[in-house]
């Protein structure tokens, strides 16, 4: 009678219960790893986005305070606020990316390890004026920048396709604020 | 002496594991949504500022014409405003409806009201506009404000 009280689990019991048990292990880790991939997705594309934000931004900022501008499709050439010459263009060494250029020295705008730069379009108005007009009817009142870059994830690059129109402040002025 | 489990012991073990599961799942999902958020408000806000860069440019156009300011949107209402790439000139079309802007799936309406007084609905003379550049996405919508006036250094 007593060792009928023993009991312990059948050969079939301990399978099932195995079975299971792993299942969920393998379910768990799934998820746990997805959830690591998402948050290091959602880190990475935030330092990219921002990086890429704060360079559309400086050349947002810049364009809207210069004047004289000389333009290209791809590039631009004018002067700053402190009527120093600034110029805006892409490279292709070592890597693609944009230059920007005061007074002959030259800056990177975007970081290579976080976004990388694809093309930079400008679209812009014909002023009706001529050079020896008020300084107003000849500037350009509206820029249209196209910029297409890819934001390096430490999983996967997210394609951006961004447009940023501004109008420089300095289009109004009678006179060439850097004569 | 034989012990298993009763039904009511299993349905509550299995809630509070599939609770588990879908909180997990949804933490990940929420990481991507916040992403896509960020992404879609940082485009309408680009295109809400480009609305009221248009409304700049097209004010300084027309001054630059020898026009009023306001030429081309001098009636109180809605507006699109786009900037055609190929004419390189910005184009004006009364509306009622938001029209199609840069990114796709963003649209975008401009409001011209008189500042001063509200009621004004012929703005060809008026000194102050605010100008309002709304632009709709998804389920979304975002406004940014300005106020133009007709002041100009030839004026």
């Amino acid at each position: 009678m007593a060792s009928n009280s023993i009991k312990g689990f059948t050969l079939l019991e301990s399978i099932v219960v195995l079975f299971l048990f792993m299942t969920l292990i393998f379910i768990a880790t799934q998820i746990y790893f997805n959830l690591m991939n998402s948050a290091i997705l959602a880190q990475s594309y935030q330092l990219s986005l921002d990086n890429f934000r704060f360079g559309a931004e400086k050349i947002w900022n810049e364009i809207k305070n210069g004047s004289n501008f000389v333009i290209s499709s791809n590039s631009l050439e004018f002067n700053n606020r402190r009527c120093q010459n600034l110029k805006i263009y892409p490279t292709s060494s070592p890597s693609s990316n944009l230059i920007f250029e005061i007074d002959g020295k030259s800056n990177l705008i975007f970081d290579n390890e976080l976004v990388e730069f694809v093309s930079f379009n400008i679209y812009y108005d014909n002023p009706i004026g001529n050079p020896i007009d008020s300084y107003y009817k000849m500037a350009n009142k509206i820029f249209l920048i196209n910029y297409k870059v890819n934001l390096k994830t430490k999983i996967t690059k997210v394609p951006l396709d961004v447009w940023q129109a501004v109008a420089p402040s300095n289009s109004v002025l009678i006179n060439n604020p850097c004569q | 002496m034989n012990k298993a489990f009763t039904l009511t012991e299993l349905v509550i073990s299995f809630v509070i594991l599939l609770l588990s599961v879908i909180i997990l799942v949804g933490l990940s999902f929420n990481y991507l949504s916040i992403l896509n958020s960020i992404k879609l408000r940082y485009f309408a806000l680009n295109v809400a500022q480009a609305g009221i860069e248009y409304a700049l440019a097209l004010r300084n156009q027309q001054i630059e014409k020898g026009l009023s300011p306001w030429a081309g949107v001098s009636y109180k209402g809605t507006y699109c405003l786009n900037f055609n790439t190929s004419n390189r000139r910005i184009e004006v079309m009364s509306s009622s409806n938001p029209c199609p802007a840069e990114f796709p799936g963003y649209r975008r309406l401009i409001t011209y009201n008189d500042f001063i007084d509200p009621n004004n609905t012929n703005l060809y003379n008026s000194q102050a506009i605010r100008v309002s550049s709304e632009v709709y996405f998804e389920r979304d919508k975002i406004k940014l404000d300005v106020v133009l006036t007709r002041w100009h250094p030839t004026q």
